[in-house]
């Protein structure tokens, strides 16, 4: 359960980036965020991810309320999230299976837990046979497939795609897409920041509609 | 169960020293120089204490002291202090006569040499009791006339009643050979032939030649000596009392005593007395007594001296004419130009060892900053993915702060080894002086703690430097 009420969030150096922002997303539903460039979408997810704080308003997540926690608390709330950039953000000089064994490492995952689950996310995310190679031995795609996986390695309850799609060719797009719905379909609340009309349009979900700031529209099955 | 592998954090620290290779070992050098400068000072500065509790307490002074006890007529004498009877007695003071009921003189007033007070160059001071004091028998003492004997002068520790018959004591021999014993008599000075008494024979006591229940008998010598010089002794006139009676020399001592501890700036004040001087340095000959012997030849050359320790050096010159002004005070020496010396001599080293210190370590820290902040700075990409997958702070910074752990415990036992070198060096060097003034700490004694400053300065300047580059990182 993801709450925003009446969050505003100005910037240090004047920017108004979100402002009366109203949204309750629910346990396991799928939103996609749409807007122009420059609308506020990623500042969303960065609230989101307790990377900014909101300038005023409520912002609540399960049972962290994200204004009021203290920045001790913040790695374990982090742990009941997943995320994805437009960037994949994978290390070059560590192997498919090192990449994603690296989110349970820092968490503390004991070496036995990790050899067991790393596989079995991997051939969630189709790579299972991928696992020994570099990131600069694959394609865009897999990369960020490598990035979703690690996004899963510690059972995120939330997963969070900042363009996802961004840095990758419109066939792999699909893809990938059809990846985070079926992580949806394993109980997960899936939030999906992206520009692809025809995916948007396509998959029939909750699309929220940014610009300047403040949400124009939310709707069901809803198109750019 | 949460599991965190201490060989990742060991591993991500060497890593990032080793990727940092040249910055690592400028901070390792920095470090070292640091702490190899720190060490010579903290050795410098506990050598010197070290020589300076060789030399004793620097902030004392002697007094030394004349206790000539042999008065002329006119002289002035302090008499003694008051005694202390046994059988509970209040002390009234002090009288020339034994019988005197309201004493004459009260204890610690001056007193005028009269040769009239005088029997035999002997002037008695009579203790006055509230009890008067009564015995019923007499003692015999012999008074030899103020002539120089072999040996001890007689004793007769019995006691007589009166008309008892006492044998008198043997003839004592005169040291110079010239002068002859004549016999023992009643009164002091020449005696008539009549007065004269033989050795061996015996005297039947007459009370009424005894003065305070002691009848004395006086030596009768073909020379009498003539008597310029008088002394001035105590008897506690029949009352038992605690310790023994004051000797003249005692009272001086314990007047300047009490003079020299009412002055302002005195720690302590410790008597030396001849007898203790002569004694401490015949134990230090005591290898060579016939030495000793030949050199002193039976007398003490020493005078009693009074050890006087201050607190302050700055007032030296004050407490110094303040003793001179003591009377019986003849010689005062102190060491405060010494100790004024080697005080600033050491505050000296450690001012300009505060500023090198404070200067190497703001460099060190600045180094190691920089060091560590190159390492964050190299894994930057790393440290936004583990925040983003939810790794604490710690586990984020500890490789860093190991970093900084690796270059403080390395550049400790580099410098430990190097300072141990030229220590070893400077030792040798030192001793192979043949006058052998200057005492070095040996360095077994000190290399413990040497090593443990250096650990554990070492570890906490790499740890400040890492924890102030990791600081900004800190923040989610
Ligand atoms: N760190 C920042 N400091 C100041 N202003 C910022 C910062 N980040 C974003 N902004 C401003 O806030 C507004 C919203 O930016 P945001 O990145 O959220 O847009 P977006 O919707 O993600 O755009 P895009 O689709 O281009 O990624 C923009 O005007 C941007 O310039
Ligand atoms: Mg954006």
């Amino acid at each position: 359960m993801i709450d925003f009420r009446n969050v505003k969030k100005v910037y240090p150096n004047g920017t108004t980036a979100l402002d009366g922002i109203n949204l309750h997303i629910d346990d396991g539903e799928f939103v996609f965020i749409v807007g122009p460039s420059g609308a506020g979408k990623s500042t969303l997810m960065k609230l989101l991810l307790r990377e900014e704080r909101v300038t005023s308003g409520r912002l609540t997540v399960d049972e962290f309320d994200l204004v009021k926690m203290p920045e001790r608390k913040v790695p374990y709330y982090r742990r009941q999230l997943g995320v994805v950039f437009q960037d994949f953000r994978l290390f070059p000089n560590k192997t498919v299976f090192e990449n994603v064994a690296f989110a349970m490492r820092v968490i503390g995952e004991p070496s036995s837990v990790i050899k067991r689950r790393v596989p079995t996310i991997l051939s969630i995310v189709n790579l299972a046979d991928k696992y020994n190679c570099y990131p600069t031995e694959l394609s865009g795609g897999e990369q960020q497939r490598v990035a979703l996986a690690r996004a899963l390695a510690n059972n995120p309850r939330t997963i969070i795609a900042d363009e996802p799609t961004g840095n990758i060719d419109p066939k792999m797009s699909l893809e990938i897409m059809n990846l985070l719905v079926k992580i949806h379909k394993r109980n997960k609340t899936v939030i999906v920041v992206t520009h692809e009309k025809t995916l948007v349009d396509y998959f029939q979900q909750r699309v929220v509609t940014i610009r300047d700031g403040r949400i124009v529209d939310d709707r069901m099955g809803g198109m750019f | 169960m949460r599991r965190y592998s201490i060989t990742y954090f060991l591993g991500q620290s060497i890593s990032g020293l080793l990727r940092n290779g040249v910055m690592s070992v400028a901070s390792i050098t920095v470090l070292m120089s640091c702490l190899i400068v720190v060490g010579s000072f903290g050795l410098l500065v506990l050598n010197i204490d070290y020589n300076m509790e060789n030399l004793g307490d620097l902030n004392t002074i002697s007094a030394f002291v004349q206790t000539d006890t042999e008065y002329a007529e006119g002289d002035e004498v302090i008499l003694a202090g008051p005694l202390k009877a046994k059988n509970g007695a209040e002390f009234l003071g002090w009288s020339l006569d034994p019988n005197a009921e309201t004493p004459t003189y009260a204890p610690g007033q001056r007193y005028t040499i009269n040769p009239a007070d005088a029997k035999s160059g002997k002037i008695t001071m009579y203790a006055v009791w509230s009890i008067k004091p009564y015995t019923v028998d007499y003692g015999i003492a012999y008074d030899m006339s103020g002539v120089s004997i072999e040996g001890d002068p007689p004793v007769d520790s019995g006691r007589y009643n009166h008309g008892d018959e006492v044998v008198l004591a043997d003839a004592p021999t005169p040291k110079l050979a010239s002068n002859t014993f004549l016999g023992w008599s009643t009164v002091p000075g020449n005696a008539s032939e009549l007065e004269i008494m033989q050795p061996g024979s015996t005297y039947k006591l007459h009370s009424g030649n005894a003065v305070c229940a002691t009848v004395t008998l006086y030596a009768v010598w073909s020379n009498m000596p003539v008597i310029s010089t008088y002394e001035v002794v105590y008897n506690a006139n029949r009352t038992e009392i605690e310790g023994s009676p004051p000797t003249q020399d005692r009272v001086i001592l314990m007047h300047i005593a009490e003079q020299v501890s009412k002055l302002d700036n005195i720690k302590r004040v410790d008597l030396i007395s001849k007898e203790m001087a002569l004694k401490e340095e015949k134990e230090r000959y005591a290898e060579y007594p016939e030495v000793i012997e030949a050199v002193l030849s039976g007398k003490n050359p020493y005078p009693d001296n009074f050890l006087i320790s201050y607190y302050d050096n700055d007032n030296v010159a004050t407490l110094i004419y303040q003793l001179n002004q003591i009377e019986g005070i003849y010689k005062v020496r102190d060491r405060s130009d010494l100790a004024a010396r080697i005080d600033s001599l050491k505050s000296g080293i450690i001012i300009i060892f505060s500023w090198f210190m404070i200067l190497l370590f703001v460099v060190s820290v600045f180094i190691i900053m920089n060091t560590v902040k190159l390492a964050v700075f190299t894994r930057r990409q790393e440290i936004s993915i583990m925040r983003y997958v939810g790794a604490t702070n710690w586990f984020i910074t500890l490789p860093f702060v190991l970093e900084g752990v690796f270059i403080g415990l390395l550049s400790a036992g580099l410098a430990y080894l190097i300072e141990w070198y030229i220590y070893i060096y400077l030792q040798r060097m030192v001793l192979s002086d043949t006058i052998q003034m200057i005492h070095i700490v040996s360095f077994s004694s000190v290399s413990r703690w040497l090593l443990l400053s250096f650990i554990g300065i070492g570890v906490l300047t790499g740890v400040t430097g890492s924890l102030i580059s990791m600081r900004k990182y800190l923040k989610a």
